[in-house]
């Protein structure tokens, strides 16, 4: 409660002491007089005192607290917390950041969030002279109303009562930058008050990190949280992707990972729509936590796979989040390509084996269609066109193009497996290394001369790092058996310990299988030994353990196709035609629909499909002549479905310290009552009325 | 009878109306001389009241011989002595004598009309006419101890010395009272009538009254004489005051229209509780108010004696 007029309250405080005061003042001069039968006056007196001194304190209580109100109302009293932004006069910039996230969209009782940030922001957006003002939509992608802060607040207010919430992840930052533009003085004489007002639910998740410090100084910075007053429990699908299992890509995993964001478990079921199938899971989601939940199902023909995950009758404050659009492109069994310089055939050659590692099929048909093999003077694009994985062994010496051809494929998610039986591997590894930007945990360089590289043991392995996981508790009676030749020498050890890129290492401490990635996703692995020399073909251990090792490089490329909606879209589709040729299809929409869904643009063998922001999330792809060519799955972010707030103080105190910030909570109203001195006078009247009424009661 | 000094307490002229009265007892005294009042003695000087049976050893002058020569049976005749009486005026001396009502200025400043003056006029006219009935009157002031004591006498001019002692009582703040009726008990050793004039605002109001009793076990009539000033009874209308005790009690402001009804209660409560005392000890309780005149209280006191 405050007061307008607080320098009345503090005269009354001090009047509040005039009946103490007048009570002194004019209580009756004692007349002296002697008197025989003082005693019993004394017990009379006792007897009496306790009654006179209640009547007293009663009557000087009531007559104190009366002054007092009286004091109170003649002050101007206003219930409610001031208001930080008041409708004062004078020159201001006022900018209204509004949340319109998904989270915004959340199931109040009867009403939204966002209806309620609706109606606050709207009480800001009212005519004030000297007053100008813009809208934010803060989404992924923050707007402003208005270039510029602007008078026009009939057009703020048809802005605000048109704009709805985004199935986007808000950018506080962007936001608060975009504000802080928006309130930047105009030179040095604008000193115009500075009003910013942030109507948001204030999600712990977007909330966090955030700081104000972009914004100009001596900006009064109005929290406005909608966010409803006791945590809304929501259910969510947070993640849902597909992935193949085995190096053969005969099977598929679809994992979907459920969050369940409230204090209680929850009995769920999960409907998988994958193609025209249907895989229902029934789980429990435990509070706070994210369940994983997967299921196994047959891999269809090759090509692109989309589908949905919903939460059945999941009941929850956020529907949005309750399904995700899941795509998967199918590849089907992985196409090899060995690149090897030919070879007599007449005894088994080192790069024959890789072959019968990759495709140990025993149909020689099947095997040459996903095997191919390719002499380093043939290499070019044409040659690698639709390889899954580019193998190589005994390639002799590699120019400097076709380095870069394949260092190029390896950017472009190809994964390269490198079997090092020569000495000029060390050579090639190093340029086809630095060209694909992999840092190699060793640096590898031929045997020096006299060095004898055979019957070489590999060291004790862990059983649960691949390529070895396959194997099991019988992995060290494998390792007993296995002797390996060839291969290069480590110019320069490890000096940092153990490096999980190296996944086995020969006793003499020279790498066996080194595992490298780039930061862009390219994979180089390498075989560090001459498999015609080694006996690994002949335990049969070679087919496992390149089958886990293959399947681990391939799955770099099995990523998930899923953007978030809100956010760009750019997606590089390989394909022989023109981009006017292609068509973008939303797969939730009819064909007709005028949405904007991005642009295709030639970009050399590919087309690059680029779209400023996905508005809502779905299946959308690119087709060519009723070909897919391409899909992508536009998901809600998962941080928009926790909907746990920032506690209040956190967001006053330090994220926005520095600034005069006020907050306030569950979009409570501000106004402050102004007729609460009518209250006050009664409650004084009151309080003369109970005087009198004690004064009468003590006497009888 | 003549008094050497005339008291200012001694209104002859006034007493004149009561001088055809004496101050009687029923009870059987002790006295020196002859005199009008039943003696406890029996002997045969007196009035015939009876004959009794003679027994063993009783003197034969009181034999009556012609009843025997008529009857054969020896009786001895039975003859009421009198005797004159013997009184002691015991005055409290205690400073709550003093008060005189709310018109008084102050303790000190004047004791007229105040309840000490009123026992003096009192006391002073009882002793006149005791006097004037030949009878011995003594004067005890009662204070912390037995500030002043003239044993009875009947010679005028012990009189006049138990009016003039009268006359220069002074009040002593004391709040006991049962240690100078000690010293007067010790001092007494005849029966006779012992006649307090009190108000009975005394701490040791029990002790007081045991010591009462004790004269009443030595077959002393004690005559209790509560002093009451009206304005004791009820405590001023309007006003704050800051009442002052007589007796080193201190001081209490109050305004007495909030306690008027609880002191009213009190004090007759009180006023009740000495009479019941003073009757439980078997002395003769009279309340007397000095609202009233002297005289009337003291003429109504002595018809009511004299039965």
């Amino acid at each position: 409660m405050t007061f307008a007029a607080p320098w009345i309250l503090a005269l009354g405080f001090i009047a509040a002491a005039a009946p103490v005061v007048v009570h002194w003042l004019t209580r009756p001069r004692p007349v002296k007089l002697h008197l025989s039968t003082l005693r019993f006056v004394r017990d009379a007196v006792q007897q009496r005192r306790a009654a006179h001194r209640l009547r007293d304190f009663i009557i000087l209580a009531l007559r104190t607290l009366a002054i007092l109100l009286f004091a109170a109302a003649f002050a101007g009293p206003r219930w409610g917390t001031p208001a930080l932004i008041a409708d004062s006069d004078g020159d201001a910039v006022r900018v209204v950041m509004l949340d319109v996230s998904q989270s915004m969209g959340a199931v109040d009782g009867t009403t939204t969030v966002f209806q309620k940030a609706r109606s606050v922001a709207d009480k800001y957006l009212q005519y004030r002279p000297g007053l100008r003002t813009n809208l934010i939509l803060v989404g992924a992608r923050p707007a402003a109303v208005f270039d510029n802060v602007s008078t026009n607040f009939k057009a703020l207010r048809e802005e605000l009562a048109a704009i709805d919430v985004q199935p986007q992840q808000i950018d506080v930052q962007a936001g608060l930058e975009l504000a802080a533009r928006q309130l930047a003085p105009k030179d040095a004489q604008d000193k115009r008050r500075r009003e910013l007002i942030v109507i948001s639910d204030f999600q712990r998740a977007n909330w966090g990190s955030t700081t104000f410090d972009s914004l100009p100084e001596k900006t009064k910075i109005q929290l406005e949280s909608v966010a409803s007053a006791k945590p809304l429990a929501n259910l969510a699908v947070v993640r849902a992707n597909c992935r193949t299992l085995g190096a053969r890509r005969d099977r598929l995993q679809v994992e979907v990972v459920v969050g369940n964001y409230s204090s209680a478990g929850r009995e769920g079921a999960v409907e998988i729509t994958l193609g025209d199938a249907v895989y229902p899971i029934s789980s429990t989601f435990p509070p706070q936590e994210a369940t994983l939940l997967t299921q196994e199902v047959p891999a269809p023909a090759a090509g692109w796979l989309w589908g949905n995950v919903r939460l059945v009758d999941a009941d929850d404050a956020l529907a949005a989040d309750d399904s995700r659009p899941l795509v998967f492109q199918l590849r089907g069994q992985p196409k090899y390509a060995i690149l090897s310089q030919p070879s007599d055939r007449r005894q088994i050659t080192s790069s024959q084996l890789l072959g019968y590692g990759l495709a140990p099929e025993s149909n020689d048909e099947a095997t040459s269609l996903r095997l191919e093999e390719v002499e380093p003077s043939r290499l070019d694009n044409q040659s690698l066109h639709d390889v899954d994985l580019i193998a190589i062994d005994h390639c002799g010496k590699l120019n400097p193009d076709q380095i870069g051809l394949l260092a190029k494929q390896i950017r472009l998610g190809c994964p390269v497996l490198y079997v090092t039986g020569e000495a000029i591997d060390a050579a090639n590894l190093d340029a086809l290394a630095a060209e694909s930007q992999i840092k190699l945990p060793v640096r590898l360089a031929p045997p020096l001369a006299g060095t004898n590289r055979h019957d070489l043991q590999l060291a004790a392995t862990d059983t649960a790092v691949a390529p070895f996981s396959t194997f099991g508790d019988s992995l060290p009676s494998l390792i007993d058996q296995l002797s390996f030749a060839g291969g290069l020498s480590a110019s320069s050890a490890n000096s940092a310990g153990k490096d999980e890129r190296i996944r086995a290492i020969y006793q003499d401490g020279t790498p066996a299988i080194i595992v490298a990635r780039s930061s862009s996703g390219g994979s180089l692995a390498i075989l560090n030994m001459d498999l015609a020399k080694s006996n690994i073909w002949k335990t049969g251990a070679l087919v496992p353990i390149l089958d886990e090792l293959i399947q681990e490089l391939l799955a770099t490329d099995a990523h998930e196709q899923v953007y978030l909606s809100g956010e760009p879209l750019v997606a590089r589709i390989k394909t022989t035609g023109a981009a006017q040729t292609l068509q973008i299809v939303d797969e939730t929409k009819a064909a007709d629909s005028t949405t904007d869904l991005g642009e295709l643009i030639d970009d050399g063998d590919a087309v690059l499909w680029q779209w400023d922001a996905a508005e809502k999330p779905g299946i959308y792809r690119v087709e060519n002549q009723g070909e897919t060519l391409f899909a992508a799955a536009v998901a809600l972010p998962a941080e928009e479905s926790d909907l746990a707030t920032v506690p209040a103080d956190v967001v006053r105190d330090r994220l926005a310290a520095g600034y005069e910030v006020a907050y306030n909570a569950s979009g409570k109203q501000t106004d402050t009552q102004q007729d609460l001195w009518k209250w006050f006078t009664i409650g004084a009247v009151m309080c003369l009325l109970l005087e009198v009424v004690a004064l009468l009661a003590f006497r009888t | 009878m003549s008094v050497a000094r005339a008291s200012r307490f001694l209104d002859r002229r006034a007493l004149a109306g009561l001088a055809h009265m004496r101050f009687s007892t029923s009870h059987r005294v002790e006295g020196s001389y002859s005199g009008r009042h039943q003696s406890r003695q029996q002997g045969g000087a007196g009035e015939f009241v009876d004959f009794r049976e003679y027994s063993g050893g009783e003197d034969l002058r009181r034999l009556d011989w012609k009843v025997m020569a008529r009857t054969g049976k020896a009786f001895v005749r039975l003859h009421q002595e009198e005797t004159n009486l013997v009184c002691t005026l015991a005055i409290d001396g205690s400073s709550s004598m003093d008060f005189a009502g709310n018109g008084s200025s102050g303790r000190g400043s004047s004791t007229s009309g105040s309840k000490l003056e009123y026992a003096q006029y009192l006391s002073t006219a009882l002793a006149y006419i005791i006097g004037l009935g030949q009878d011995q009157v003594g004067l005890a002031v009662l204070g912390e101890k037995l500030t002043e004591h003239l044993p009875p006498g009947g010679a005028p001019q012990h009189l006049s010395l138990v009016i003039d002692q009268i006359e220069k009582v002074q009040t002593q703040p004391v709040t006991r009272c049962s240690d100078a009726l000690g010293d007067l008990f010790e001092r007494t050793n005849r029966r006779g009538v012992l006649l307090l004039l009190s108000d009975f605002l005394m701490e040791d109001l029990e002790e007081t009254f045991a010591a009462l009793r004790r004269f009443r076990h030595r077959r002393l009539e004690v005559i209790a004489l509560h002093l009451v000033h009206p304005d004791e009874e009820s405590l001023p209308e309007t006003g704050t005051f800051r009442f002052i005790g007589l007796e080193n009690e201190g001081s209490l402001d109050c305004t007495p229209s909030e306690i008027r009804g609880i002191y009213q209660e009190r004090f007759s409560a009180y006023l009740t509780m000495v009479r019941q005392m003073a009757l439980a000890a078997g002395c003769d309780y009279r309340r007397i108010s000095t609202s009233q005149s002297y005289l009337e209280s003291l003429g109504g006191f002595l018809v009511e004696r004299t039965g």
